[in-house]
């Protein structure tokens, strides 16, 4: 199968005409960039799991009004966004307000910087720096997520969250910040080996 | 905005105010747009981290949807079509989007994305010929439908900014 080589385009254009395996391929390129830009701001993981159902459902419908199928990528967490957002409209949810008021507690770490990283596995440091993520500001969670964790140039990031690439770099900037003061020196010691 | 400049706000500084002379920056400038996407050592340890994982596989709850649909084109052969007719000929009438076209992306959809009821869903081709005559009604005053104001209008909703209901 020459499929798992073809691009984003390719993939698109055998969607169009109905190639379920196509749309397959694409879905499993880009669910986990959805799921997590989605649960960057929504901690209720089967309202998150229904979106990115809805969203990929939504994408299948509407292949046809991609002009260009290489931006499946932006597209597809951009309608992700979309819908999440119709959805909280739709129940009211204060799902991104809870979380900035550091209500969460599901999955933030009690101090990232608490245990150096020699003392920790590959999966123990992702968590406290994805904990350390969930602690921003909601606006920052998701420009942080898409940029660094999803690997979205900045361009792409301003396209998905629809706002202008200042205030993308703005957020940023402003996460950076209060990531360095979080991971403090966990961060340099665990960075150095691998720079 | 000299290249030393934007790189100290890009490393570090959060000035609100210099976002866009930032932003207008580094679009012209390869070299800060290069610094940039290189990343430090916080960069290189966020990227190392990527994103949590999925703890369960969404396809099949996918794929049965789709199979309903057939084809991105099987909603137009169904009955459920009659019922919208006119909103139907305007959605082939919209021009095809790009993400950098926000505008003219998906509309919300309201009752097609989201089912009442997981187990008993209600034909989503039936939900998609309501949404579609939702928004050719919205066009036309909610009287006589008439494909190109619909299409205005449709192209016209605002991107998931207003709850139309
Ligand atoms: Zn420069």
């Amino acid at each position: 199968m020459s499929g798992l080589s073809a691009t984003d385009g390719e993939l698109v254009a055998r969607a169009r005409k109905g190639d379920v395996d196509a749309f397959r391929q694409l879905y499993e390129r880009h669910v986990g960039g959805v799921y997590a830009l989605l649960r960057s701001s929504l901690r209720d993981r089967d309202l998150v799991e229904d979106i990115v159902q809805t969203a990929f459902i939504r994408a299948w419908d509407r292949l046809a009004r991609l002009r260009d199928g290489d931006a499946f990528k932006v597209w597809i967490r951009q309608t992700a966004r979309r819908a999440m957002i119709d959805e909280i409209r739709k129940r009211r949810l204060r799902e991104a307000d809870s979380l900035d008021e550091n209500e969460e507690s599901g999955h933030a770490p009690a101090d990232p910087a608490a245990a150096p990283p020699d003392a920790l596995t590959r999966s123990e440091m992702a968590e406290r720096v994805r904990g350390a993520v969930a602690e921003l500001p909601a606006h920052q969670r998701e420009v942080v997520t898409l940029h660094y964790l999803d690997g979205m140039e900045v361009k792409s990031v301003a396209q998905v969250l629809e706002v202008p690439l200042g205030t993308v770099l703005s957020r940023l900037a402003r996460a950076r910040n209060a990531l360095k003061r979080k991971l403090g020196g966990f961060m340099d010691d665990w960075t150095e080996g691998g720079a | 905005m000299r290249c030393d400049e934007a790189r100290r706000w890009l490393d570090g500084s959060a000035d609100e105010d210099m976002a866009e002379d930032v932003a207008a920056h580094v679009e012209r400038c390869a070299d800060c747009a290069h610094h940039y996407a290189e990343g430090d050592r916080l960069a290189g340890l966020l990227r190392s981290v990527g994103p949590a994982p999925m703890e369960r596989d969404l396809w099949d709850g996918i794929q049965g949807q789709l199979r309903r649909r057939r084809s991105p084109w099987a909603w137009l052969l169904a009955p459920a079509a009659g019922l919208a007719a006119g909103a139907l000929l305007a959605m082939l009438l919209l021009p095809p989007v790009t993400p950098s076209d926000p505008g003219a992306l998906p509309e919300p959809v309201e009752s097609a994305a989201f089912p009442a009821q997981a187990g008993d869903d209600p034909s989503a081709l039936e939900e998609d010929a309501q949404v579609l005559a939702w928004h050719a009604s919205a066009a036309a005053g909610g009287g006589l439908v008439d494909p190109w104001s619909a299409a205005i209008a449709v192209s016209a909703l605002p991107s998931g900014e207003e709850d139309p209901s």
